[in-house]
């Protein structure tokens, strides 16, 4: 799926030069934008408003153990741009600029608990979290003219966050996700909210989850085949 | 602050955005600490009709001021390093800001 984004001014100049940094690259092929930076997308692209947003931009990364495809020094253009690499105490970089953060995170594999995933194609390091597959399986193209930039359908931003939200042990960060799905709720297309589902292999303490966030936000289990 | 104070959500969000910040500045002063601190400064020598030019690195060390001299070869890199220094300081300076502003808020909040 691609969108023409019409107002591009949905992001701060700085921002989509990075953006377009990254497009230049190459990584939006197989990795895309996430975390609350996608909701003037939404905005944009699917009428869903929800106007709060961290500082940190989070990028969802693939994680590719052999890649023949082209590499890049994702750090080296990062600090070209102006940003600090800064290495915090769990040994992951993060990218500082005037109180902007850039973050990368991979899908966590089951059984693991690293800290961090050096990724050497593009010369970061990611965090493994639980379920980023999600959204890195259902992408869809925002057309900026100039680049493109990939970030997932809101019913895969949606559901993924459904699944987390009762694991969250900050009741803070369980509060922002749900309420983001009760306002993306109501903007869900049924059939790309049923592809995703499909598309999903749920254990019994997913589907728990997910029953917990319906139950929370007031959304029928029924629409996620859930009984 | 009655809308820090209602709403769970945003108050949440500035907790969140506070601890990322002070996260932030300790990743930043463990970067600072590594990097040479001081201003670089080229002195001159006259020594027998001849003048000579070298470079001195000063800076404080407790009471003491220091000026330590730099070989010509080392020139280069500690330019370098004391710029990226002057950034990480720069970036700190707006975390410290941020830090002020966000725990006067959430203070603001609870009272």
């Amino acid at each position: 799926m691609k969108i023409t984004i019409l107002h591009k001014k949905i992001y701060p100049a700085d921002v989509l030069t990075l953006f377009q940094a990254f497009h230049d690259t190459g990584f939006f092929q197989d990795s895309m934008l996430i975390g609350s930076w996608v909701m003037p997308l939404y905005r944009e692209a699917f009428s869903i408003q929800y106007a709060l947003r961290t500082i940190d931009i989070d990028f969802a990364v693939r994680f590719v153990t052999a890649d023949r495809g082209r590499n890049a020094d994702l750090e080296s253009i990062i600090t070209a741009l102006g940003y600090l690499p800064v290495t915090m105490q769990s040994g992951i970089r993060k990218y500082s600029r005037e109180n902007f953060t850039i973050e990368f995170v991979v899908t966590r594999k089951g059984g693991r608990d690293d800290e961090v995933i050096a990724i050497k194609k593009w010369n970061i390091t990611a965090e493994p979290l639980p379920f980023v597959d999600i959204l890195l399986d259902s992408p869809f193209t925002a057309d900026f003219g100039a680049f493109n930039l990939k970030a997932p359908i809101p019913e895969a931003y949606f559901i993924q966050k459904m699944v987390t939200a009762p694991r969250r042990q900050d009741e803070s960060k369980k509060d922002k996700d749900l309420e983001q799905c009760a306002v993306i709720a109501g903007h869900v297309d049924s059939e790309r909210l049923k592809t995703v589902v499909q598309s999903l292999k749920l254990s019994p303490k997913s589907k728990a989850a997910l029953r917990a966030s319906c139950e929370a936000i007031d959304f029928p289990p029924q629409k996620l085949g859930l009984r | 602050m009655k809308v820090v104070e209602k709403d769970k959500v945003i108050s949440g969000m500035l907790r969140d955005e506070l601890k990322r910040c002070e996260e932030m500045l300790a990743g930043l002063q463990k970067h600072v600490a590594v990097l040479p601190k001081g201003v670089l400064s080229e002195r001159k020598k006259r020594y027998k009709k001849k003048s000579y030019f070298y470079y001195t690195l000063k800076y404080r060390s407790g009471l003491k001021v220091i000026n330590k001299h730099i070989s010509n070869d080392e020139v280069p890199s500690l330019i370098k390093k004391l710029e990226q220094r002057r950034k990480y300081e720069k970036e700190m300076l707006a975390y410290g800001k941020r830090i002020n502003y966000l725990s006067k808020i959430l203070k603001s909040g609870k009272e």
